[in-house]
């Protein structure tokens, strides 16, 4: 490629001015014997030129307003959702310690109310099914709170 | 200048320590920039004014990160760009070099961009060819035309090197300029 086709080729971004420092030397000394190349600047320069001078769209001027309430409004109902989930898992806590003390009483129960004589494998029984419970507890409890999560992207984006 | 990017860090680290006020000062600083790229890179009122309220949203969600942006206006377009780039995956799924939907208003438009050429309205007939470009071709003229970034700014924005973003900048000139030849705009 010889000097004229390598100029002509960053004529765009000089007009642009992307040019280093060392691409601008040289396309500058090429001008100042090519005529046919200054002029294919100027051609550029008259592009970039009318892209800096677009129309600029119409403003909303109540977007800044209505942004700010919906960051505050989407911050609001985060920090809600967290004291909500603290309560649930304090829920889930208390939940699971119910269910493992109600299967031990039934166990005992069925010995005659005495809990000296519940074997290890009924209170293998009791963390089994209260462990389970609770796990399906939270389980439903966070698909629930996800569903909403996911309804919210969905509107955002609709 | 100093004293606008002094400002903004103010209030950057209000954000940091969640004092949302910050964002009465913050918002009016970027808007016009903001939407203004928005609505370049889709085209729509109603999504840019969506995508710009779910920018700020995003800001407050990831204010940590920021540190790594030279900028707060480099990181925040980075943001933008992002959720425009999701808008497009999602409701357009065409590969984003490819050109834009046929606008229905294009052809009625180009008779408008006839009689700005005619009246020697150049930036509005550009205006109009660069909306039917492809979305990342559109985005490297705005961010370097209308935002006047320097590229190294641009390419922190989208997150690509230096020689990506000259040739995309080279590439959508040449093909606003080969859109623009049969109008007659680039040979006046």
């Amino acid at each position: 490629m010889n000097t004229h086709s390598k100029v002509r080729d960053l004529l765009a971004l000089a007009a642009s001015g992307l040019l280093s420092d060392a691409e601008e030397k040289f396309v500058h000394q090429h001008l100042q014997e090519c005529a046919e190349c200054a002029a294919e600047l100027d051609r550029w320069r008259l592009i970039t030129g009318a892209l800096n001078q677009r129309p600029a769209p119409p403003f909303s001027a109540s977007l800044a307003q209505q942004t700010v309430s919906r960051v505050k409004d989407a911050c609001s109902a985060q920090s809600e959702k967290r004291v909500s989930v603290f309560f649930l898992s304090v829920a889930i806590g208390f939940g699971w310690l119910f269910c493992l003390v109600s299967v031990l009483f039934f166990a005992a129960a069925i010995n005659h109310f005495s809990f000296s004589n519940i074997g290890s494998a009924s209170i293998a029984v009791a963390l089994l099914l209260s462990t389970v419970f609770t796990i399906i507890t939270a389980g439903v409890a966070a698909w629930v709170l996800m569903g909403a999560e996911r309804k919210t992207l969905y509107v955002s984006f609709a | 200048m100093w004293s606008l990017r002094l400002n903004v860090e103010n209030e950057v680290e209000r954000l940091r320590k969640h004092d949302l006020n910050a964002l009465d000062s913050l918002i009016p600083l970027y808007q016009h920039r903001l939407f203004r790229y928005l609505l370049r890179m889709v085209g729509n009122n109603s999504v840019a004014e969506d995508l710009f309220q779910q920018t700020w949203m995003r800001v407050i969600e990831r204010i940590d990160t920021y540190k790594e942006y030279s900028e707060f206006s480099a990181w925040l377009f980075s943001i933008a760009h992002n959720l425009a780039i999701d808008y497009w995956r999602v409701r357009r799924p065409e590969p984003l070099d490819e050109d834009a939907p046929a606008n229905e208003h294009f052809h009625d438009r180009s008779v408008d961009a006839l009689s700005a050429m005619i009246s020697s309205e150049r930036a509005v007939a550009v205006a109009i060819i660069v909306e039917t470009l492809p979305p990342i071709y559109r985005e490297v003229l705005t961010l370097r035309f209308e935002e006047e970034m320097k590229i190294h700014e641009i390419a922190e924005v989208l997150q690509q090197p230096l020689p990506t973003i000259k040739t995309r900048l080279h590439r959508a000139l040449n093909l606003l300029r080969d859109r623009l030849a049969p109008r007659g705009v680039a040979a006046q």
